[in-house]
């Protein structure tokens, strides 16, 4: 029993622990009524139920975003997108040449017409995937796609008509041909905390488990429909079908069950649910898309809205992110909370390989003394080696005894179950041997007789019986006494009953652990104390005359010795000792034993009538010296195993040293220095401290050992983590991107090199975007872009630290105008990304719509935005010089015509005749001449401004910065200048009516709608005004006047009866449809005046037949706003065409070399080829212009020797580099 | 057509020698320009010294300046006509080969202003600067210059001359102010190298003569004695013909008043002179026929202006042209020209009364001190003491203060004492 065994450790703690505990329950009152609550609770069968995380997120699926409103059909493009765009990612960066990724991709999907809403069967819902994905064929196994189609479908029947008043059905698609599932996790997928990514840190979208499970859950409460899942893993060749409910037990329950179907993809996932929600408008799901393409601009997505229009996102990258790599938390990022979890849950096999390897930025050295400090923390503040031993309290005491009592193996204090469980776990050793060797103490002889006594001596461990084992430990402990136990009352039996046996002898034979030394010192102290003197304590130095006498009498008679032949000789002796003791000395003399010596050391006793007890017989004893004998037994060092607290404490309290080692090595008999210091270690170990954690398994750490490590750890100092987990956008592809979606005048962006902040990794990217197709934002919200980890967040815009950083930046300082919330203002967008696997930490809620104002990131965006803050303003000085420019071209333009007319008059007129003088040049010429440095000198701003679309003069002269000088002049000018360069750069001016509307129409932009809107506005604003009426004789009135109303009845009539016949032929909406039921009446309005005054009405008569065929061919699947859209579009149109409105459009020149067909080719096969910066889709009436740039194009080509003229003639071909 | 103006006095006027002079000679009624013989008044013995000591004026035709400066020239209509011609000619050269037009023209700033010592006159300095049309801040006024041109072309095709208003209102638009335009004309002046009236320009003059002088003007023979306002001075110079003068000097004053307070006292009947007046400051055609009179009488003339800087600034520029116009020195200035009063010595010589004194202002001072400065200023030592003087009295006083010692004062002691004893600088 000396080693200590880890069970025996263990028991030590859990003793601690529960010691803790109720000294706990001590300084929290309500600690013992919270536990009679739990014993009650156990008792009675409770109230309280434990649910399921099913259960609960069944019922509270918007506490992720899925309440009631517009942003809920947000919040389902989120999940499912988010999964998908993930699904290709990683089938991507597992099989990487699944896509082909070679060249910039368009591609166009069709205006389908809407699926009624069927039965949800296998055959019906295979049927409504495939014509979803019949138009991608194609590229459905190459292209990284995503497609989602909402549709409103007819409200549910079980439906209250309350309900259904305010709230639609939508059925809800989402396909991607990304990696697909295997049949097992498909049986997973929709489960609650489910998920493929929450284990590890990852730059991830999502890590919960909960995006998807809760739409499910959403979609079937609300409409009790299931959810249809087909997906096919890569490596499979079937795809999986199943339509399944989930349930509140996490389970799901199949309506279809799993079966094995053919499908048009070779990997992908296809989902498909319904859910109840408001109507859906523009502005929230559609912009979560557009959004999400704009940053993931390495997928195409194609979106399919409620009315039916196409959004198609082409991706515009050729190469996918990297992988992000897995990340270790970082220290510095892990709260208290996190670490004890990972404590409680680690399956390492100590504290330093716990940290090493589950934490970044961990070495071993740094983990070991992490642990280190983590002891001295936790020996420190109840240790007792610090303590002098009277201070010791009550608990301490008793832990010091119990680690005191352990140092000796004692039977007697040995509880007698303990030693019986002892003595069974001993195998087949005899009695005998067991009790010598692990209670050895007592000598061997001892327990010999005591087992005789008991006849049990030859009996082994295993043949012991209960009753046996208790009978030999009752005897052992009446037998042999113990000295630091035994009371008086029983010492003075024991020595009444001593009979002729001295006093001497009863100390070794019937006590434990006295041997003859003890024996004879504690003899020799009582001696003392009863002033009897005797040689026998005396050393040389203190012998009188008389007692050297005695002795060498008593030597020279009884020793035959040669030495001592005469006293001096003798003399010499004593003085060879002096400080020994007198029989030691004797016994130096030859011949002379020790018994001799104390033979004669006796005799000289009796001789000087000298008195000792050593050798009285103890039933002789008086009382007095019993007592005597007694306290000198009590002074004598205790026994470790058998003292206990009460005498412990009463040592420790007269104790005169202050340190406790000294004071155990003092008064403990066995106990030397090093073994003191280990008690004293090994007491603070009781006290639940010092445990040295190096050797705890880190599962096995108690509460305060766990605070005590985070303490430390925590407060180490660490490297920044690694930043390779960080994957950004990158500022190129940002600018890019954003270029082909905004097509802004200017942009920039910025990638900040990644940081960490409080032990996040990540990575910071701004874009600035300004000018160009970008129109006046209306509201702040509209300029600001946010993304995490590429994926927008559209709601709780201002909580975000990316709101309030782009708030806090001084926009002033960069010729930037601000909202009065400090968000810039004008047409400027500005776009923040957040990239990093620590990302999700900085969330403010589980919807995970907001960044928490965390003061690295807030300094890193600030950083990020100023730096593209600083470009932006270098390119407003620019266009600030750019519009200088222009003005001094439109002054030195405006004299010029003087300046011509002056010279030409002197020099090139005959005054006489008034006629040109021949050969002198003309005023024309002159004035040219004069205006071209000037325009040459603008030429490069105009240029600047074109872009490869549409625009009109008007958005030029904007973007020029001239919107100012609005006069006739300006607009001459750019149209002129515009014209000088038209061939050179490839200008096309003007457009057909038919270009003009797949422009608008195509154009997904509230500011186009507005602009569209207020056109539509603008037009009756001209009608049913008397005033313009026209039909009075004097123009000035009309006959019809009314001047209560303020309009012509007539024309009112004519209005109102047109509209109420739209009204019923088209079912148009009076509220929805008003600016279109307002524009198609006031247009009948027009075309009656007309008649009535005999001018033309062909132009509006074509309008109103193309709005009316249009809505026609619409009627069915469009709601107000896009029948408005598309009539309004007309309607701009004919503005456009038949006003100054102009549209110019930049061709910029193809990059032929890289996309040449390797065989011979001619104009007319490269014009089939279907540039894309060269045809954009709607040109077609100025085909022979494009057919210049390209033929201009090749010309340069065979020029620089990369392709040559065939002998057919029109036909080339490419020459082969050697 | 062109047509060549020709000049009325084109011969050159006789030396007068004043031992010839007798009282019983009598009128010439020739074209010659001749003097009336009176007899040598006492009074004029300092004028008559003066007249000797005169040094012999060199004549306009051989004026030569120094190579540093512009030389301008009085050119005939069709020389101008010719001038402009080669201007515009060169500008259309321009225009076709860089389409960038520009004008150079001699800069009238106060670093390019020279004076003569020789010839005691400012004259423009040799440095150009340039007016290109493809510059904001020289477009409009090469715009202005060239309708100007083109407007002046057209005079001088029809013979005609117009005011400097009148051009101001052909292109109101254009020139937005008369003040531009004005600065425009100078600009052509000194461009063509030609004096302004070469342009066919004219000033409005408002200047008036009166005293013994007959002229002809436009063929209509004028006597000046008669009347008491005076002859207002024709901008036509080139119209007027001197016909005969027995003045013995000529007199110019400042204002108007003491114009009147003169010919109100028939003053030269006693004391036979021609008295002109610029109205305050001179304008171009006063100055012109202060100097064709000079040049064809040859008389001396004295200033008389009040006491004060800007007197003596009025004196300055009937002495040397003033440096706006300093190319025209030449054709405008009158070296000769003394100044008679009112000195600053005067003051206290003639008991100008402290009550009809003005203290001098901040202004006063700074403008005599820039005077001060100017070189031919500091030439005459008489004039520095005088200047200096008006700064250390600190005031200053109008002609018109010498009527505290009565109206007459002016007429009846003052000029006599100072004409007589040669009190002038």
């Amino acid at each position: 029993m000396v080693q200590k065994t880890k069970t025996e450790r263990n028991r030590g703690q859990k003793k601690s622990q529960s010691l803790k505990k109720a000294n706990s329950a001590d300084s929290e009152n309500t600690f013992e009524a919270v536990k009679e609550k739990e014993l009650k609770s156990i008792k009675q069968t409770g109230v309280i139920k434990q649910g399921t995380i099913a259960e609960f997120m069944r019922k509270r699926t918007q506490l992720v975003g899925f309440d009631i409103g517009y942003h809920k059909h947000t919040q389902y493009m989120a999940e499912f997108v988010d999964n998908s765009l993930d699904a290709i990612e990683i089938c991507y960066w597992k099989y990487p040449k699944i896509y082909r990724l070679k060249e910039d991709f368009y591609f166009e999907y069709p205006k389908l017409e809407p699926l009624k809403d069927e039965d949800i069967t296998a055959k019906n819902l295979i049927l409504r995937m495939n014509e979803l994905l019949e138009p991608l064929k194609d590229i459905l196994n190459t292209e990284p796609l995503v497609v989602i189609r909402l549709q409103e479908i007819e409200k549910p029947e079980m439906l209250s008509d309350e309900q259904a008043s305010d709230t639609r059905m939508f059925s809800f698609e989402c396909f991607d041909n990304g990696i697909g599932l295997v049949p097992t996790d498909l049986e997973k997928f929709g489960k609650y905390l489910a998920s493929s990514k929450s284990e590890q840190l990852k730059q991830t979208r999502g890590s919960q488990g909960f995006g998807a499970s809760s739409a499910f859950s959403d979609a079937q409460n609300t409409t009790g429909r299931p959810i249809t899942v087909i997906s096919r893993h890569v490596e499979n060749k079937k795809a999986t079908l199943t339509c399944f409910f989930t349930t509140s037990k996490n389970q799901k329950d199949y309506t279809i069950p799993p079966s094995e179907i053919r499908v048009p993809f070779q990997h992908g996932t296809y989902v498909r649910l319904f859910y109840l929600n408001v109507r859906y408008i523009r502005g929230y799901a559609d912009d979560y898309i557009k959004q999400t393409a704009l940053l993931n601009s390495h997928i195409s997505i194609v979106y399919i809205d409620p009315y039916g229009d196409v959004m198609v996102f082409p991706r515009r990258v050729t190469k996918f992110p990297n992988e992000p790599k897995y990340a270790k938390p970082h220290p510095a990022s892990s709260s208290i909370g996190d670490f004890k979890e990972m404590l409680r849950t680690a399956k390492d096999s100590s504290i330093v390989n716990f940290l090493e390897q589950k934490f970044v930025r961990m070495s071993r050295d740094r983990a070991k003394k992490i642990v280190e400090k983590a002891n001295k923390e936790l020996g420190g503040f109840k240790g007792l080696n610090s303590k002098a031993p009277s201070e010791l309290v009550e608990k301490e005491i008793r832990a010091l005894t119990r680690v005191l009592n352990k140092q000796k193996s004692c039977l007697n204090r040995l509880a007698p179950s303990e030693f019986k469980q002892y003595l069974s776990e001993q195998k087949q050793k005899s009695i005998l041997e067991v009790l010598s060797k692990d209670f050895p103490e007592v000598p061997k002889k001892r327990y010999k007789n005591l087992l005789k006594k008991l006849k049990l001596e030859k009996k082994t461990t295993d043949e012991l019986s209960s009753e046996e084992i208790e009978l030999i430990q009752s005897t052992a402990r009446n037998e042999i006494y113990c000295p630091t136990l035994i009371s008086f009352k029983a010492f003075k039996d024991l020595c009444n009953n001593g009979g002729d046996r001295t006093i001497y002898e009863l100390f070794t034979e019937e006590f434990c652990k006295i041997n003859y030394n003890s024996a004879r010192k504690i003899i020799f102290e009582a001696d003392k104390k009863l002033n009897y003197k005797s040689l026998n304590t005396k050393t040389v130095k203190e012998l009188k005359k008389r007692e050297i006498d005695v002795l060498f009498k008593l030597i020279s008679e009884l020793v035959e010795a040669s030495e001592i032949n005469n006293k001096t000789e003798f003399l010499n002796l004593l003085n060879s000792g002096k400080n020994r003791t007198i029989s030691s000395v004797l016994q130096d003399i030859k011949g002379l034993g020790k018994s001799k010596a104390g033979e004669i050391i006796e005799k000289a006793n009796e001789t000087l009538q000298y008195k000792t007890l050593l050798n009285a017989k103890s039933g002789e004893l008086t009382t007095k010296e019993i007592k005597a004998i007694y306290s000198s037994l009590m002074e004598l060092d205790k026994c470790p195993a058998a003292i206990t607290a009460n005498m412990l404490e009463k040592l420790l309290k007269s104790a005169s040293t202050t340190n406790l080692g000294t004071f155990l090595h003092r008064n403990f008999m066995d106990v030397n220095t090093k073994l003191a210091e280990q008690i004293v270690e090994e007491a603070n170990d009781q006290l639940g401290g010092h445990i040295s954690l190096e050797n705890i398994p880190p599962n096995e750490l108690d509460e305060d050992q766990m605070n005590a490590l985070y303490k430390t750890f925590i407060s180490e100092k660490y490297l920044a983590p690694p930043t390779d987990t960080v994957v950004p956008v990158g500022a190129e592809i940002l600018e890019r991107v954003i270029k082909k979606h905004f097509e802004p005048q200017f942009v920039a962006a910025e990638t900040r090199s990644p940081t960490s902040g409080k032990g996040l990794a990540f990575v910071v990217e701004v874009a600035i975007a300004y000018g160009g197709k970008i129109k006046d934002a209306s509201k702040a919200a509209d300029v600001i872009y946010r993304f995490v980890n590429r994926t927008p967040k559209l709601r709780d815009n201002s909580d975000c630290a990316i709101w309030k950083t782009v708030a806090k930046v001084n926009w002033k300082n960069y010729k930037v105008d601000t909202f009065d919330n400090g968000i810039p203002k004008g047409k400027i967008r500005v776009f923040v990304n957040v990239s990093g696997p620590f990302v999700h930490v900085m969330f403010k809620s589980q919807s995970k719509q907001a960044l928490a104002d965390d003061e690295v990131l807030m300094k890193e965006i600030q950083l990020a935005l100023e730096s593209a803050g600083r470009r932006l303003k270098a390119f407003l000085l620019g266009k600030e010089k750019s519009k200088r420019k222009a003005r001094r071209a439109l002054t030195l333009l405006k004299n010029v015509k003087t300046f011509a007319q002056s010279l030409y008059n002197i020099e090139c007129k005959d005054f006489t005749t008034d006629k040109h003088i021949p050969g002198k040049p003309t005023l024309e010429e002159i004035e040219a001449r004069l205006s071209s440095p000037i325009k040459e000198d603008i030429k490069p701003d105009v240029l600047n401004v074109l872009t490869e679309q549409w625009i009109t003069i008007t958005e030029i002269i904007e973007d020029l910065g001239l919107e100012t000088l609005k006069d006739k002049f300006v607009k001459d000018l750019i149209v002129d200048v515009l014209k000088d360069l038209s061939i050179e750069y490839n200008i096309i001016e003007g457009a057909s009516s038919k270009e003009i509307i797949e422009t608008f129409k195509n154009q997904d932009d509230p500011a186009t709608d507005q602009l569209i809107l207020e056109t539509l506005r603008m037009h009756d604003m001209k009608f049913l005004n008397c005033k313009t009426c026209d039909l009075g004789k004097d123009k000035n009135s009309c006959a019809h006047f009314n001047p209560d109303h303020k309009e012509c009845p007539i024309e009112r009539g004519i209005y109102n009866s047109f509209t109420s016949e739209l009204k019923s032929t088209y079912h148009l909406d009076p509220i929805n449809d008003e600016i279109l039921l307002d524009y198609l009446g006031m247009l009948e309005v027009q075309i009656e005046r007309n008649h009535r005054l005999n001018k033309s009405t062909k132009n509006l008569d074509a309008q109103k037949e193309q709005f009316l065929a249009d809505l026609q061919t619409n009627s069915s699947k469009s709601t107000g706003i896009s029948r408005v859209k598309n009539g309004a579009a007309l309607a701009f149109s004919e503005l456009i065409k038949n006003g100054d409105k102009k549209l110019f459009w930049r061709i910029k020149r193809p990059d032929l070399k890289s996309i040449l067909p390797n065989d011979e080719f001619t104009l007319e096969s490269l014009l089939e080829m279907n540039f894309p910066n060269l045809k954009g889709g709607h040109l077609t009436q100025k085909d022979e212009f494009v057919k210049k740039v390209l033929q201009n194009t090749l010309d340069d080509l065979i020029d620089e020797g990369i392709i040559m003229q065939t002998k057919k003639k029109g036909v080339y071909r490419r020459i082969k580099s050697r | 057509m062109p047509r060549s103006t020709k000049k009325v006095t084109d011969k050159k006027p006789q030396k007068r020698d004043l031992t010839d002079y007798s009282p019983t000679k009598t009128k010439s009624t020739t074209k010659t320009t001749q003097k009336i013989p009176r007899k040598i008044d006492p009074k004029f013995a300092k004028i008559q010294h003066l007249k000797t000591k005169k040094p012999v004026k060199p004549s306009t035709e051989s004026t030569s300046l120094t190579e540093k400066v512009v030389k301008v020239d009085e050119a005939t209509t069709e020389d101008t006509y010719k001038r402009i011609h080669l201007t515009t000619e060169a500008l259309l050269e321009q225009i076709l080969a860089s389409g960038k037009p520009s004008f150079e023209i001699p800069s009238r700033s106060s670093s390019n202003i020279v004076w003569d010592e020789t010839q005691d006159l400012l004259l423009l300095g040799d440095k150009m600067i340039k007016r290109p049309f493809h510059s904001l801040a020289s477009v409009v006024d090469a715009t202005r210059l060239m309708r100007l041109i083109e407007i002046v072309h057209e005079l001088l095709l029809k013979d005609i001359h117009a005011t400097k208003r009148e051009i101001y209102y052909t292109d109101v638009e254009l020139f937005e102010d008369q003040k531009y335009s004005d600065k425009i004309i100078e600009d052509l002046a000194a461009m063509l190298k030609v004096i302004r009236n070469s342009t066919h320009i004219v000033a409005s003059a408002k200047g008036a003569c009166i005293g013994r002088l007959k002229i002809r003007d436009s063929g209509d023979e004028i006597d000046l004695t008669r009347g008491s306002g005076g002859w207002s001075i024709s901008p036509f110079l080139d119209r007027i013909e001197i016909v005969e003068s027995d003045a013995e000097f000529i007199l110019v004053v400042e204002k108007d008043a003491a114009l009147i307070r003169l010919s109100e006292a028939k003053w030269w009947e006693e004391y036979p002179c021609i008295i002109l007046t610029g109205k305050g400051s001179a304008d171009i055609a006063t100055r012109m026929f202060l100097r064709l009179l000079t040049k064809e009488l040859d008389l001396p003339c004295f200033c008389l202006v009040d006491s004060d800087p800007y007197g003596h600034y009025i004196y300055s520029v009937y002495l040397r042209g003033s440096k706006r116009l300093g190319y025209e020195s030449p054709f405008l200035a009158t070296p000769s020209l003394k100044l008679l009063g009112v000195l600053s010595r005067d003051l206290d010589q003639y008991d100008i009364p402290k009550k009809c004194r003005l203290r001098l202002t901040k202004a006063d001072e700074k403008r005599t001190k820039e005077m001060l400065n100017e070189p031919f200023v500091r030439k005459n030592l008489n004039w520095v003491e005088d200047l200096e003087l008006m700064l250390s009295l600190k005031s200053k006083a109008e002609i018109q203060a010498l009527s505290s010692h009565g109206f007459e004062y002016l007429t009846d002691n003052y000029l006599p004492t100072k004409l007589s004893t040669g009190d002038w600088i």
